[in-house]
């Protein structure tokens, strides 16, 4: 059943971001068409004005995502499409791991826009409109990467993008946690106001706990010239090594998973719909 | 020997210090069509939402087919709300493929059918469609359905006469063989005709659990008649 609810959300979020999603989509390809067929210096004023929408839509990606899951989120289930959702024959659990799952997809597409569009604007523009900054930025990869073999620095952005996506579904399961909390019936009456309390609550507790445990425990990779290594305490550094914090990816995962259950819990035992 | 499908059990349930339902137990067998009458407020809906699991916080026990409301029974339990269940971007077509997804005893055909017949265009927006429109919709997803029990929440209130004679004509000819109806209503006179037992809510509390046959025995008067009786209605309301 968690295939077929994964079918209806991307269907009903997809409505919208399926159009933008679209529209960056011919817009990447008039820049990279208009930049193969003809080959100039300089970007054409075309190619420079489907960069800054890009970069426009790249930028209000993000919010667009949260506002939909979350509006869809409280629609589906706690307004009246919840009288469906809620006689559904399939389990809880799947109902809300189909919204976290489509809703952390949603941002890795917005992340993987913003990464596109950076891609594209070094590869189409470059010195145009990034002038000096091109070459310094040209300049800097081999101090980066330098020394390190492949293995290391695919770790090393593998590493990143995990992180990344875990911190998308957690802020996810932190809001759907507080939509969740503001429909219970003690606060259900100015949920709007509750969401967002809650919400703010939420992420900057979990947050600072995060913190504190991390600079507590010291644990993960460190990526050297060469190898991969474990972090510890008595971890030795070189001047080029890369550290790399496993413990607040854990402690995210456990909070997730925390927020996810508490939800289900709410969901199935104390949220009557209106 | 008849079946029990429905079996509530001193069923309790309150919103903080107010009590909508006060210890309610009941039977409904299989193969039978009752009236769940009351007035607005009398807690029939809340009743009925912890039947189709959408209410958990409840005293009591409720046994579909002897199991509790769950994922089992929501599979066996056909059930239209008050509300409009339906997202607005939906269009009749969708709303028909999304139920065929999720229950196995959904007859896309018979829905297809059904809605050529209201007149539904399939391709036509759910916002763009009249209330009306709108309700017969979800009653032809409802209807669609092979369920044991269709549990429907005033699927006569706020439409006019002929509206209700549509709606009712619906239900009669499309519930599934052998199957239970469980119609809340507070409009007795249109439905006094198709129900086999009534059952009365007043103030939480169940007050008549009786079927027709024995409410009309002897001459001692119609459905309509008890319930103004119990709930001293003036004979005007229940025609509204």
């Amino acid at each position: 059943m968690l295939r077929k609810l994964l079918k209806h959300e991307f269907i009903a979020t997809g409505r919208i971001m399926g159009i933008v999603y679209a529209v960056v989509a011919l817009i990447m390809g008039y820049i990279l068409i208009s930049y193969f067929a003809v080959q100039r210096d300089e970007a054409s004023i075309g190619q420079m004005l489907g960069i800054t929408v890009l970069m426009l839509i790249s930028m209000c990606m993000f919010v667009l995502t949260a506002v939909i899951m979350v509006t869809n989120f409280q629609k589906t289930l706690y307004g009246d499409q919840g009288y469906l959702t809620f006689t559904l024959p399939v389990k809880s659990v799947s109902l809300l791991a189909s919204k976290v799952i489509t809703s952390t997809v949603w941002f890795i597409a917005a992340f993987a826009t913003l990464i596109g569009t950076m891609a594209l604007t070094m590869f189409v523009v470059k010195e145009d409109m990034l002038g000096d900054n091109y070459e310094t930025i040209e300049s800097m990869l081999p101090l980066i990467l330098g020394g390190k073999s492949v293995a290391t620095v695919v770790t090393y952005v593998l590493y990143r993008l995990i992180s990344l996506f875990v911190s998308f579904a957690m802020f996810t399961i932190e809001v759907y946690f507080a939509i969740t909390i503001a429909n219970t019936r003690l606060f259900q009456k100015h949920y709007v106001l509750w969401t967002m309390v809650f919400s703010v609550a939420i992420i900057a507790i979990s947050e600072k706990i995060a913190i504190m445990i991390s600079e507590a425990i010291t644990f993960g990779l460190v990526i050297t010239e060469e190898s991969v290594g474990v972090l510890t305490n008595s971890t030795a550094y070189t001047p080029n090594s890369l550290p790399l914090d496993l413990v607040s990816v854990i402690v995210s995962v456990l909070f997730g998973i925390g927020f996810f259950y508490g939800t289900f819990y709410l969901m199935s035992k104390k949220v009557n719909i209106r | 020997m008849s079946e029990t499908l429905l079996k509530v059990r001193n069923l309790k349930k309150s919103y903080g210090t107010h009590e909508v339902l006060k210890g309610v137990s009941f039977d409904i067998e299989k193969n039978n069509i009752v009236g769940l009458l009351g007035p607005n407020g009398c807690g029939k809906t809340s009743m009925i939402k912890s039947i189709v699991g959408l209410i958990n916080d409840y005293e009591g026990e409720i046994l579909i087919n002897g199991i509790k409301p769950g994922m089992e029974t929501k599979a066996v339990v056909a059930y239209l709300p008050e509300r409009n269940f339906l997202a607005p971007w939906m269009t009749p077509q969708n709303a028909i493929n999304y139920m065929a997804d999720f229950y196995s005893n959904f007859d896309k055909e018979k829905a297809i059918k059904m809605a050529e017949t209201f007149q539904l265009p399939l391709k036509q927006k759910i916002k763009t469609m009249s209330k009306g429109q709108q309700e017969k919709l979800q009653l032809l997803l409802v209807m669609s359905r092979k369920a044991d029990i269709y549990i429907l929440d005033e699927p006569l209130g706020g439409v006019d006469l002929v509206s209700r004679e549509f709606i009712l004509d619906t239900i009669m000819r499309n519930h599934a063989e052998n199957s239970t109806i469980l119609l809340s209503t507070h409009l007795i006179y249109d439905i006094e005709k198709v129900l086999d037992r009534v059952i009365m809510i007043k103030d939480g509390n169940l007050v008549v659990n009786k079927s027709v046959e024995e409410i009309t025995a002897d001459g001692a008067g119609t459905v309509e008649d008890l319930f103004r009786e119990v709930f001293r209605y003036a004979p005007e309301a229940f025609k509204a």
